[in-house]
C-alpha cells in the first residue's frame, strides 16, 4: 500500500536523534537502520524528511534505501499522528466478535476514515491484525502515539508503548465513553 | 549476587532460593497478562499490595505477579497458595476481603469462584477447573508460578537446570540426538523437525553461526508466543543456551513484534538477568560457552516472520523473502549458517533435556509427539490459552474445554492455522490435532491460532477477509502472490455483493491452484487455502450467493458485509 507523504515538510528540532546516534557508540552499519527509524517514529510519531536524511548521512545508506525500508514496514509514518492513536483490532477472533461495528462507530464520532487523523490532531485511527489479546476481542487499544517525553532525554527503553490503554469486549455503545475519556486530556 | 562460575554455583544459588521460598508464608498470584490487564490486573494488584500494607503483614503474606494463566476470558484471575484457590472475575473492592477472609482466616469467597458450567456449583481448585481439567501444561508449566521479571523464582522451581544435565553429562552430539528423539516439530508452521535442523547448522562450515527465536506471531488470532514470552521468557533462553551449545553458536536474536511492548521488556529483562549471572556473555558457568542475545524488535510485517524475510529485516532490508535453498541452516543470517526456531519450539527444550527424549516422546501421537498450545478465541464461551497433548480431538478443545459456543448459537467451523490454515466443519470436528491428520481435513496446525466460528457468520465472507489480510501483506516480491492475492479477493467480492458468475468458483479454484504452486515462499504458497477450505466444505454458501437474491441469500449478505466489501474496494 503506498503510504501518504507530507507536501510541506516543517522544521524539525533533531538535537536528540543526534545525540543519540552518537550515544549508540558504535560502528552503524545496515543492522542499525530500523532501531534508528523505530527510535525516530517513537520520538516524533513520524519520520520527518530531515531526520531520515540524517540516519541516511549517519550510517552512510543511501536515502533511496532508507525510504524503501520505511515505506515497507507498517509501523512507520511520513505524516505526523495524532495526540492519541486509536488502533482496532480486526484480527480474526475480534473479527468475528464484530470488530467492523465497533470501527465504523468511531469513524462516525471522530468523522475519520482508518489511517486518518482528525482535523485537531487528537486521533489517528488505525485498524490493525491482532493486537495479541484475541481472547477478550473484540479489542481497542488507545495510546499516545509521540511519546518524546519519556525517550528523548534518555536512552531508549522498551517500555515506550506501554503508555498504551487495551479495552476488552468492546461494544458499539462503549464507544462514546471510552472515547470521551480522552476528550480533555 | 554474583556471577556464577560453575554448576555448583547455580546448583547452590537454587538451594538457596528454594530454601526462602519455602518458608511457608500464605502467597496471593495475580495475573499479569495482558488480557487479565485489561480487566483491571494491575489495580487489584495495587490494592492487594495496600491492603498488606495498611494490616501490617508485610513479610507474612507474599504477593506477586505472573505471566498469563490461559483463562483470559475469566479475567482477573487472582489464585492463592496454599492450597490453589482459584479467584476469578476479582474487582479491586475485593481486595481487602481477600485478604481478610481467605488469607486470614481460611475461609473461601464462594462468588469469586469459577462455576461448573455442567452444575453451577462453584469449583475451588484452579486443577479442578474444567478449562484445566483436560490440559496439559508442559510449555506453560510455570505460567503462574514464576513472576517473569525474576530470574531468581525461575532458578528457584528449577529452572535452567538443563543446562547442568547438558555441560555435564552431554555431548553437543548427545543433545542434538535427544532433541531428535523425543520426535519434537517445530511449533512455528511448517513442523519441521527440530533434531534434523539443528544438526544442519551444527554441521554446516562458518566462522560464526547464529541461533534466532522466531517471535513474530503475525497470524491474527493467535497469542500463544506472546504469552510464553510474557510469562516465561527464561524458559525460551534456557531452550536458546542448549541450542547455542549444540550447535555452536555464538551470538542469538530474539525477533519479537513490536505490538507486543510486555514481551518486549520482560525478555529485555531476562536476558540482562541472565547476563549478569553469566548465564550468557562469556564463559557460560565456567564452560567456555560464549553466547550473547540481542532483541530485534519488528516494524509491522506479517511476512517478516517467513525465516528469510526476518533475516533481511535483522539484516536492515526491506522485509522480503527469497528462494530456498539455501537454507538459513546453511547461508542465513550475514550469509552464516542460522537456526531459527519458535518461540514454543525452544520452550520444549529444556523439557525434553531434563526429563528426557522417551518420557516427552510418550506423550502425542506417531508423528506429532509431545503438547501443542493453542490460542483458543472467537465465538466460543472460554476463550483463552490452552495446551493439550497432541491427539487430542478439535471437539475436546472447543467443547470440553472451551465449553461451547457462547451465546447459545451454533457451532459452524473452526479456523485453524489462521491466512496460511483452513476452516474444519462440524463432521471433522473429531479429528485429532496433529500435522498430518489436519492437513488431511485441509487445515494445518500452523502457529496454533484456533477461531471458532459460530452458525450467524458467513464462510464466504471469512475466506474474503483471510484474503484481504495476505493481499494486504503479500510483500510484493513475486508475481503468483502479488497478483493471485488480489484477483481471488476481487472473485471473492464479486460474489458478495451478488455479483458473481457462474464461471467464478472455477476461475477461484484455478487460481488457487496457480497460486499455491508458483508463489515464491509459504504466504503465497498457503494462502489459497482459506478460500479452498471454505469451497470444500461450504460450496452451497458460494452457490447461494451465485443464485440471484433469493431470501437466503439477501440474509447471507448482509448490509454489513456490503459496506464491508465497498470498503474494501476502496481501500484496495
Ligand atoms: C508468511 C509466513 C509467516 C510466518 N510467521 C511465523 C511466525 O510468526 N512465527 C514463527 O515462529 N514462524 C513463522 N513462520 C515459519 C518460519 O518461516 C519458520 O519456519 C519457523 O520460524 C521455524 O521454526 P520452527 O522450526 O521452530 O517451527 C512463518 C512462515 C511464513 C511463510
Ligand atoms: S484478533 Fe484481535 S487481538 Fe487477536
Amino acid at each position: 500500500m503506498k503510504k501518504e507523504t507530507l507536501k510541506l515538510e516543517p522544521n524539525v528540532e533533531l538535537n536528540s536523534l543526534e545525540k543519540y546516534i552518537k550515544g549508540l557508540n558504535h560502528h552503524l552499519s545496515t543492522a542499525d537502520l530500523i532501531p534508528l527509524l523505530q527510535y525516530t517514529q517513537d520520538s516524533f510519531g513520524y519520520l520527518p524528511r530531515q531526520a531520515m536524511e540524517l540516519i541516511s548521512k549517519q550510517t552512510r545508506i543511501p536515502m533511496s534505501r532508507v525510504f524503501g525500508v520505511a515505506s515497507f514496514y507498517t509501523q512507520f509514518s511520513f505524516v505526523p499522528k495524532g495526540k492519541f492513536t486509536i488502533k482496532v483490532c480486526v484480527g480474526t477472533a475480534c473479527h468475528v466478535r464484530g470488530s467492523e461495528k465497533v470501527k465504523a462507530r468511531i469513524s462516525e464520532l471522530l468523522g475519520i476514515k482508518d489511517g486518518k487523523t482528525t482535523a485537531d490532531y487528537r486521533f489517528t485511527l488505525e485498524l490493525v491484525a491482532c493486537l495479541g489479546t484475541c481472547a477478550l476481542g473484540p479489542i481497542v487499544v488507545i495510546g499516545s502515539s509521540k511519546k518524546a517525553e519519556s525517550c528523548c532525554g534518555g536512552p531508549m527503553k522498551q517500555t515506550l508503548a506501554l503508555g498504551d490503554k487495551f479495552y476488552g469486549q468492546v461494544s458499539p455503545e462503549k464507544v462514546q465513553e471510552i472515547l470521551g475519556r480522552y476528550a480533555k486530556e | 549476587m554474583g556471577r556464577l562460575n560453575s554448576i555448583q554455583d547455580l546448583r547452590t544459588l537454587r538451594e538457596k532460593l528454594k530454601k526462602e521460598q519455602e518458608n511457608g508464608r500464605p502467597t496471593v498470584v495475580v495475573c499479569g497478562g495482558t488480557g487479565c490487564d485489561t480487566f483491571g490486573g494491575h489495580a487489584i494488584y495495587e490494592a492487594l499490595s495496600n491492603v498488606i500494607k495498611d494490616k501490617g503483614l508485610e513479610g507474612k503474606v507474599s504477593l506477586k505477579k505472573t505471566g498469563c494463566q490461559g483463562f483470559c476470558e475469566r479475567g482477573p484471575l487472582v489464585n492463592l497458595w496454599p492450597g490453589n484457590i482459584f479467584y476469578q472475575k476479582v474487582r479491586e473492592k475485593d481486595a481487602s476481603k481477600i485478604i481478610d477472609e481467605t488469607v486470614l482466616k481460611g475461609k473461601v469467597i464462594e462468588n469469586l469462584l469459577c462455576p461448573d458450567p455442567q452444575t453451577g456449583k462453584p469449583v475451588h481448585i484452579q486443577a479442578e477447573v474444567p478449562f484445566y481439567k483436560k490440559q496439559l501444561r508442559l510449555v506453560l508449566r510455570f505460567n503462574g508460578i514464576v513472576d517473569p521479571t525474576r530470574i531468581d523464582d525461575y532458578i528457584a522451581v528449577g529452572g535452567y537446570s538443563s543446562l547442568e544435565k547438558v555441560f555435564e553429562n552431554m555431548s553437543p552430539e548427545q543433545v542434538i540426538k535427544e532433541v531428535a528423539d523425543s520426535g519434537l516439530r517445530g511449533r512455528g508452521g511448517a513442523g519441521f523437525p527440530t533434531g534434523k535442523k539443528w544438526e544442519f547448522v551444527r554441521k554446516a562450515t562458518g566462522d560464526i553461526k547464529y541461533i534466532i527465536c522466531n517471535g513474530d506471531e503475525g497470524d491474527p488470532g493467535a497469542f500463544m508466543d506472546r504469552s510464553v514470552l510474557e510469562g516465561n521468557p527464561h524458559q525460551v533462553l534456557e531452550g536458546m543456551i542448549v541450542g547455542a551449545y549444540a550447535m555452536g553458536c555464538r551470538k542469538g536474536y530474539f525477533y519479537v513484534r513490536a505490538e507486543y511492548p510486555m514481551a518486549v521488556e520482560h525478555v529485555q529483562k531476562a536476558i540482562d538477568q541472565a547476563r549478569e549471572l553469566g548465564l550468557l556473555g562469556q564463559d557460560i558457568l565456567g564452560r567456555g560457552l560464549d553466547l550473547d542475545l540481542e532483541i530485534k524488535k519488528g516494524a509491522g510485517a506479517f511476512v517478516c516472520g517467513e525465516e528469510t524475510a526476518l533475516i533481511a529485516s535483522i539484516e536492515g532490508k526491506r522485509g522480503m523473502p527469497r528462494i530456498r535453498p539455501p537454507y538459513p541452516a546453511i547461508s542465513g543470517l550475514w550469509g552464516k549458517p542460522t537456526c531459527i526456531n519458535n518461540v514454543e519450539t525452544l520452550a520444549n527444550i529444556p523439557i525434553i533435556i531434563e526429563k528426557g527424549a522417551k518420557w516427552y516422546s510418550s506423550i502425542g501421537t506417531q508423528g506429532s509427539k509431545g503438547t501443542k498450545v493453542f490460542a483458543l478465541a472467537g465465538n466460543v464461551r472460554n476463550t483463552g490459552l490452552v495446551e493439550v497433548p497432541m491427539g487430542t480431538t478439535l471437539r475436546e478443545i472447543i467443547f470440553d474445554i472451551g465449553g461451547g459456543i457462547a451465546k447459545g448459537r451454533k457451532f459452524k467451523a473452526a479456523q485453524i492455522g489462521g491466512p496460511s490454515g483452513g476452516c474444519v466443519p462440524e463432521e471433522h470436528l473429531d479429528t485429532p490435532i496433529d500435522y498430518e491428520s489436519l492437513q488431511k481435513v485441509g487445515a494445518i496446525m500452523g502457529s496454533g491460532g484456533l477461531i471458532v466460528i459460530d452458525d450467524k457468520t458467513s464462510m464466504v465472507e471469512i475466506a474474503r477477509y483471510f484474503m484481504n489480510f495476505v493481499q494486504d501483506e503479500s510483500c510484493g516480491k513475486c508475481v503468483p502472490c502479488r497478483i493471485g492475492t488480489r484477483r481471488m479477493l476481487e472473485i471473492l467480492n464479486r460474489f458478495l455483493q451478488g455479483e458473481g458468475k457462474e464461471s467464478d468458483l472455477d476461475l477461484l479454484l484455478e487460481l488457487a491452484a496457480n497460486t499455491r504452486e508458483t508463489s515464491l515462499c509459504g504466504l503465497g504458497q498457503t494462502a489459497p487455502n482459506p478460500v479452498l477450505s471454505t469451497i470444500r466444505y461450504f460450496r452451497h454458501e458460494y452457490e447461494t450467493l451465485l443464485k440471484k437474491p433469493t431470501p437466503e441469500a439477501a440474509k447471507a449478505e448482509t448490509v454489513e458485509s456490503k459496506e464491508k466489501v465497498k470498503e474494501g474496494i476502496e481501500a484496495g
